[in-house]
């Protein structure tokens, strides 16, 4: 199979895109005020590094990484049941699900 | 029995008492509380008989010892926590835990009206613990441990009626007074181990044997002794530290004969006996023992000539016998110093007991000028306080005339001795008759001068009167264990001197000057000049306060300012207020206004307003937003990301 007009993917350029995905979601997390959108943007975080473990997986022929992944994932799963509830509870309170609310439980 | 389980009972008895009463210290059913305070003593006094028949007798062990754990054991310092019965500790536990179960009975009758009697009794059973570990101890250390627990339940008993704010600062007074004498024997305590290495008097008695005679001021041996010695006129209210014993006369009468007159103020006393060859060894230490013991015994009698209350009296008679003590132990005759300190026991707890039954029919009256003619309501109490009179003032033969006479013998015979100890003891004994007779005869003799309408005085109760008259026999008898060669030979039988013989090989002999050695004539002679001075003494005051009671206003009206001067007390606590306590006040004072406010304090408000500043201005980082706490975090992530890329 001809390959020679593909551009040629390597590491870098996989880590470069997991790079600009963790950047986008951080700044996600640290500006956006609605708490179901900093959470989508945690889960772009964990995405973007699950995408570095499978690269690095991939590229060292070694399977660590990938099983690694499945971790990531199911603590993910966990920390967005455990954030949703939280949303869910200050939307009742204050009817919306801003994140200025969570202030609120500062002693 | 084993020496272990005798030791046990002897020292657990009145411990059990002690825990027994402390716990329902609320309750006041003062025939209970009274009664197993009065049993642990009891047992004790029966374990003490028990521990020292086994002395006698042919063959026996000159000390019976149990060690039952090592309390600290460290590299150079191993302390045992074990005690032992020679024949120095055999006499002072028998008369310790014998008067300490006459006057626990006492108590039961004299407390019988009090609030709080098992507090009493706890108290009481816990002082007589701390006084046999005292006793007990085969170490310094443990003696300490005794020392200092007497010395609280004194401050506790003295401030035993604590609401009255007079007598809670009598307890305290004590207190502290002792407090000065105690860092004085910690002194000499250490001086002690720097020199032999242990605690233990029978090894350092052993140890001895290297040390000579030390002839100046600042040999170890020489300065131990010194440290020491401020430890015994603390606890035995010797000058100068003597002010805090009239004072806690403020405690109850039986505390007073207990603690105050029969056993802890003895209790400096039975140190230096302890370690007689080691005072042996510096003379000028004894030399300072027997000036300070004759100038006590000369100024508190002094004193005592002009007091109006009856334990007043007393006190100041104890401190003043106190003083023959230590007048025999600096002159080295060791023995005598503890003959009088048995002899003493007896009738100076009686006498103490014998007022303590005054006050009690005379509804709490102390003042001796507000009594007068009680001998026909107490006859009883008149009868046993009278043979207290007439051991004390030292008429033959009953006890006091044998352990005096002993001890002014030794003053004038010993090489360390001088006519001068001689002397001063003799005036202190004249002074002594005058005012003991002055006593007696202001309580019970000539006529009342209370308003017999509103005071009725009447004979105590049998809890009371059996104390007194077991104490009254033993007034009478007590000096026969210690009678003197001279009378001994022209007696039928020829007695020997039972205790200079109990006690030979167990203190230091005295060191007698060649001459007087057998100077028999001469020892007749000294007790002819004193038994006659104490007698014509004890007729003057007779004729003073009975035959002619004008004659002592009349007297004193010769020199007002001298008999003020005496009856208030040579106004030594008024000097020590200006001269000791005045001067700490006001430094302490300055102290506090300058160097505390100024100094102390600003430091440390300083530290805490740079500790306020650096607070505030860090807590604007913690603002309880999320996101910028996750801030926070990214840029901590990048900075530690960019030092392990860098």
């Amino acid at each position: 199979m001809p390959m020679s007009n593909l551009v040629d993917v390597g590491l870098s350029h996989y880590l470069a895109l997991s790079a600009a995905l963790f950047a986008i979601g951080m700044l996600g997390v640290l500006m956006r005020r609605n708490v179901i959108v900093m959470m989508m943007s945690i889960e772009l975080m964990l995405n973007a590094v699950n995408l570095t473990f499978v690269a690095f997986s991939r590229f060292r022929d070694n399977m660590d990484g990938q099983a690694m992944v499945f971790f990531v994932m199911t603590v993910a799963a966990a920390e967005a049941a455990v954030g949703l509830a939280l949303a869910v509870t200050i939307f009742k309170r204050f009817r919306e699900v801003n994140i200025r609310y969570f202030e609120h439980l500062k002693g | 029995m084993k020496p272990e389980l005798i030791f046990s009972v002897l020292l657990l008895a009145p411990l059990v008492g002690f825990l027994f009463n402390g716990l329902r210290w609320q309750s006041k059913n003062y025939m209970l509380a009274g009664a197993v305070a009065t049993g642990a003593a009891a047992v004790s006094f029966a374990m003490s008989v028990v521990a020292v028949s086994r002395l006698f007798g042919e063959g026996a062990p000159t000390s019976i010892e149990a060690n039952f754990y090592n309390w600290a054991a460290m590299d150079l310092l191993s302390i045992d926590v074990s005690f032992v019965i020679d024949r120095i500790s055999a006499l002072m536990v028998l008369v310790v835990t014998g008067v300490g179960t006459l006057i626990h009975l006492f108590s039961v009758g004299y407390m019988s009206h009090d609030e709080r009697p098992s507090k009493y009794f706890a108290y009481l059973n816990l002082f007589l613990f701390n006084m046999l570990l005292l006793i007990l101890g085969d170490n310094l250390l443990m003696m300490f441990v005794g020392w200092e627990g007497v010395g609280l339940c004194s401050y506790l008993l003295i401030g035993f009626w604590f609401s009255d704010k007079e007598k809670a600062a009598a307890g305290m007074k004590a207190f502290v007074t002792n407090r000065i004498g105690d860092a004085g024997f910690l002194l000499g305590i250490f001086v002690i181990f720097g020199l032999f290495g242990s605690l233990n008097f029978a090894e350092i008695i052993s140890k001895l044997g290297a040390f000579s005679v030390e002839t100046g001021w600042t040999g170890p041996i020489t300065l131990a002794c010194l440290f020491l010695f401020i430890g015994a006129t603390g606890k035995s209210a010797q000058v100068p530290l003597y002010v805090w014993l009239p004072d806690a006369m403020a405690g109850p009468t039986p505390v007073s004969a207990l603690i105050h007159a029969a056993t802890m103020v003895t209790a400096g006393v039975y140190m230096i006996v302890r370690l007689s060859p080691l005072f042996m060894l510096a003379p000028n230490a004894m030399a300072v023992v027997a000036t300070i013991g004759a100038v006590t015994a000369l100024m508190a009698a002094v004193i005592g000539l002009a007091q109006h209350d009856i334990k007043k009296v007393l006190a100041y008679s104890t401190v003043s016998q106190l003083g023959y003590m230590f007048l025999a132990c600096g002159v080295g005759a060791f023995g005598a110093a503890m003959f009088h300190l048995v002899t003493h026991a007896f009738f100076k707890a009686l006498m103490f007991l014998g007022s303590g039954s005054v006050i009690h029919g005379m509804h709490e009256e102390q003042d001796i000028r507000k009594m007068g003619g009680l001998k026909k309501y107490m006859p009883i109490t008149h009868a046993t306080f009278f043979i207290g009179w007439i051991a004390i003032i030292g008429i033959p033969p009953f006890a006091g005339f044998f352990s005096k006479d002993e001890i002014l013998w030794f003053a004038f015979a010993s090489e360390r001795g001088s006519h001068w100890y001689w002397l001063a003891g003799l005036i202190g004994a004249a002074t002594t008759a005058f005012y003991m007779t002055r006593l007696m005869a202001l309580t019970f003799w000539g006529k009342s001068r209370f308003d017999a309408h509103k005071v009725h005085p009447h004979e105590a109760g049998p809890s009371m009167l059996i104390p007194l008259v077991v104490l009254a026999v033993l007034s009478a008898i007590g000096g026969f264990m210690g009678i003197p060669h001279v009378i001994g030979e022209i007696l039928p039988g020829h007695p020997g001197n039972w205790l200079e013989h109990w006690l030979k090989g167990s203190i230091a002999a005295v060191p007698m000057t060649e001459a007087m050695k057998h100077a028999t004539t001469m020892e007749w002679i000294l007790m002819g000049i004193s038994v006659s001075i104490a007698g014509l003494s004890a007729v003057t005051a007779f004729s003073f306060y009975v035959l002619d009671p004008s004659r002592p206003a009349k007297f004193v009206s010769l020199f007002p300012r001298l008999h003020r001067f005496v009856e208030n007390k040579l106004m030594v606590d008024e000097f020590y207020g200006a001269q000791i306590i005045q001067p700490l006040v006001n430094a302490s004072r300055a102290l506090w206004a300058f160097v505390d406010v100024n100094i102390i304090d600003k430091a440390t408000f300083v530290v805490g307003d740079i500790v306020r500043g650096v607070g505030s201005t860090a807590r604007t980082l913690q603002t309880g937003n999320l996101q910028q706490y996750a801030l926070y975090i990214a840029l901590g992530a990048v900075a530690v990301l960019f030092y392990v890329l860098k």
